[in-house]
């Protein structure tokens, strides 16, 4: 609707510039023209047909009339001839009066000749005294017309003149209306196909129109576009698949090297140092297990092929539960752990996989606890930010180095940094807190002190919060 | 039947080596031998034999499933089974659970944590109106004892009476004995909501509960306090 608007507004504009533009170009051009056709009227001396001042000229002198010198010069250039009719009718005094000329008129002559012409020449004339004082210019030098129009007509111009301008200014405001509702109908197909433009499908958009060409063209890429997400979801895919496969078929030997490891383990035929061997291929059994399940997670995360199971859950309510398992499950008094959560964040309520983030709370605390083989104090705070639930999980042992969190958001493709040597399975707990985390539209930062970082920090957006 | 380890057990696998493996430690734990089979065909053979009182079943066989296999099963039988499977997707457990298993573990595993789930399901299964624990017991902290089904708690004093909250509260807590239970879970547990609605009730609650089963409420001994998170009863 905004863009409507906008286009609408637009159109008007544009209109209304234009309307101006043609009126001031055309007045320009009808000065210009008046200018060219009537500019010889500006040479000084110059009195075109002024009748009155030719008449005025002609005087009687004697019982004889005359023209002044310079009333011959202008009837010579200026007119055909020139002559006046006296009252009964007669001719009495002419200059260069043709031949075909009548030499006298009755009313009805003078009559039609003072509206239109003497035998075809459109003559003017004067009224004198002593008669009328006709001076014709030469044939098909003038164009007369008779003007002629009702009192009504006149009296009621104003009022059509104001209809003309209102009736005019709505038409243009209806085409721009109209024009510009056929641009927006016609751009609003491919507005919607460029939204679509992520190559989930392929786009059919209508190639007709103003914006055919353009919706053609928008229809290729998506079909490109479509093919390469394709091929891109197949590797992926295939990806996901092997480690899938391969975490599968690990599965049963693992169990039976588990299950032997067992048995040796409480085997009376070893030695003590021999059951502890036994035991430790039991331990690392359990290791391998755990990596190969953050292995095929971090993958699924990676590839989107773990969908989240998103349900309501409050924040305050996981990390309490995270702490009593916690507490009820590393009973080491080594490691304390304290929770703080702000009485804001009670009534919060988000959607999100409350498993899915307990993994990632888990990973946490337990990085804290494998790295720091002498204890460590553990914190978590919770609390809520500008419209974001932070937590952040805090330990005062050793730290994560700056390497680990630099390769943790160096991206696949990019080359290493010199303190980067850091094997990616050594990182996957962290790795999968971040993806956890990313796939539920949150943020994991670490916040570094002298190159050591012992605070991670997760950021949920509380964009749909309830209110209370 | 007059204990567990009496019970039948046919294994469902399409590893010989697993079997064997699974076989022995079921053994050495006192188990009967279990008879195996290494297809669907082979178990269908086996159960027309004799029907075990308990199954361990694979998911992947090579001449079927097992999650067909299960349904086959249980048309004839309700014989306890417990899936034991590689496939690990949450939605091959919801699928095996789903159909009415009793238990889904994934490869690989801890023997005794197999031998646990084994154990607690037959004893549920085949020893449970003999072996069950007193529903309603008493709770005896120091001078003083709670009887659950009156809701009394008895001192030196005299008798205190537990309001019904009260009593729910230390049930919540006493079913989790020795373990920390968050405010959340005992607001559910009551009330069926969340804390942030029951919080200062909760409290009021506690302080009362304290004060009929603590000798000394305002240091309290067996009711806990982890801060910030729940309660503990020791």
């Amino acid at each position: 609707m905004k863009d409507l608007l906008k286009i609408y507004r637009r159109y008007i504009l544009t209109a209304a510039a234009t309307g101006l533009l043609i009126l001031f170009f055309n007045l320009a051009l009808f000065v210009v023209f008046q200018a060219v056709q009537f500019g010889y009227k500006m040479v000084p001396g110059y009195e075109g047909w002024n009748m009155e001042g030719l008449s005025a000229m002609l005087t009687l002198e004697d019982g004889s009339y005359s023209l002044s010198e310079d009333g011959c010069r202008r009837v010579d250039t200026e007119f055909a001839f020139a002559m006046l009719i006296g009252r009964e009718g007669q001719i009495l005094w002419s200059r260069n009066l043709p031949e075909d000329i009548p030499r006298s008129y009755s009313l009805t002559d003078i009559a039609s000749m003072s509206r239109w012409y003497l035998m075809d020449y459109p003559v003017k004339i004067w009224t004198r005294p002593d008669g009328l004082f006709v001076a014709a210019p030469p044939k098909g030098s003038l164009w007369k017309h008779r003007l002629e129009f009702p009192a009504s007509y006149i009296k009621a111009f104003p009022v059509f003149l104001l209809v003309f301008f209102l009736g005019n200014l709505l038409l243009a405001f209806a085409l721009a209306f109209l024009f510009g509702h056929r641009f927006y109908t016609s751009l609003k197909p491919l507005a919607k196909g460029i939204e679509s433009l992520e190559g989930k499908e392929v786009l059919h958009l209508p190639e007709r129109g103003i914006a055919g060409s353009l919706a053609g063209k928008l229809n290729q890429v998506s079909e490109v576009l479509f093919r390469q997400n394709q091929l891109l979801k197949k590797r992926d895919d295939a990806r996901t698949s092997w480690i899938a496969g391969v975490s599968h078929d690990i599965r049963t030997p693992l169990s039976l090297i588990m299950g032997h490891g067992d048995s040796l383990s409480k085997s009376s035929h070893l030695s003590p140092e021999e059951q502890k061997e036994a035991l430790s291929i039991q331990e690392n059994s359990l290791q391998i297990k755990k990596l190969i399940a953050d292995l095929n997670l971090a993958s699924k995360l990676e590839y989107n092929s773990c969908p989240l199971r998103l349900k309501p859950y409050a924040p305050a309510a996981l990390l309490r539960s995270l702490a009593a398992w916690y507490m009820n499950n590393v009973p080491d008094s080594r490691y304390p752990l304290t929770l703080d959560i702000e009485p804001a964040l009670e009534s919060i309520a988000l959607t999100g996989d409350p498993d899915l983030l307990s993994r990632a709370f888990r990973n946490l605390t337990d990085n804290s606890i494998r790295h720091n083989p002498t204890g460590c104090i553990l914190h978590i705070d919770a609390r809520l930010l500008s419209g974001q639930v932070q937590i952040s999980f805090s330990d005062t042992g050793k730290g994560i180095p700056v390497g680990i969190v630099k390769t943790l958001y160096r991206p696949a493709a990019a080359p290493k940094g010199e303190e980067e040597n850091i094997s990616p399975p050594h990182i996957m707990g962290l790795r999968i807190v971040k993806q956890i985390v990313e796939a539920h539209g949150g943020t994991l930062k670490f916040e570094l002190q002298k190159d050591i970082c012992r605070t991670a920090v997760i950021l949920l957006p509380a964009g749909d919060i309830p209110p209370e | 039947m007059n204990h567990i380890y009496e019970c039948g057990i046919l294994i469902v696998d399409d590893n010989r080596e697993l079997l064997s493996m699974l076989s022995r430690i079921l053994e050495r734990e006192g188990f009967r031998p279990p008879r195996t089979a290494g297809s669907c065909r082979e178990a269908r053979l086996s159960l027309k034999e004799a029907l075990p009182d308990f199954i361990i079943l694979d998911v992947m066989l090579p001449d079927g499933d097992g999650f067909s296999l299960f349904q086959e099963i249980r048309q004839t039988t309700d014989v306890p089974i417990l899936f034991l499977s590689a496939r690990d997707e949450d939605n091959d457990r919801l699928l095996g659970l789903g159909l009415g298993a009793d238990d889904y573990l994934t490869k690989p595993f801890l023997p005794k944590e197999l031998l646990l789930r084994i154990s607690a399901i037959l004893r549920r299964t085949y020893l449970s109106g003999r072996n069950r624990p007193d529903p309603d017991p008493v709770l005896v902290l120091d001078s003083r004892t709670v009887r659950f089904d009156s809701g009394v708690v008895s001192s030196p004093e005299g008798e205190t009476a537990l309001t019904a909250k009260e009593l729910l509260i230390l049930k919540k807590l006493y079913e989790n004995r020795g373990k920390l239970v968050t405010f959340d879970a005992l607001c559910d547990a009551v009330w069926g909501d969340g804390y942030y609605t029951y919080e200062n009730t909760l409290m009021v609650h506690i302080r009362r509960l304290r004060e009929k089963i603590e000798e000394e409420p305002s240091r309290p001994r067996h009711l806990l306090t982890a801060r910030g998170i729940g309660y503990r009863l020791l």
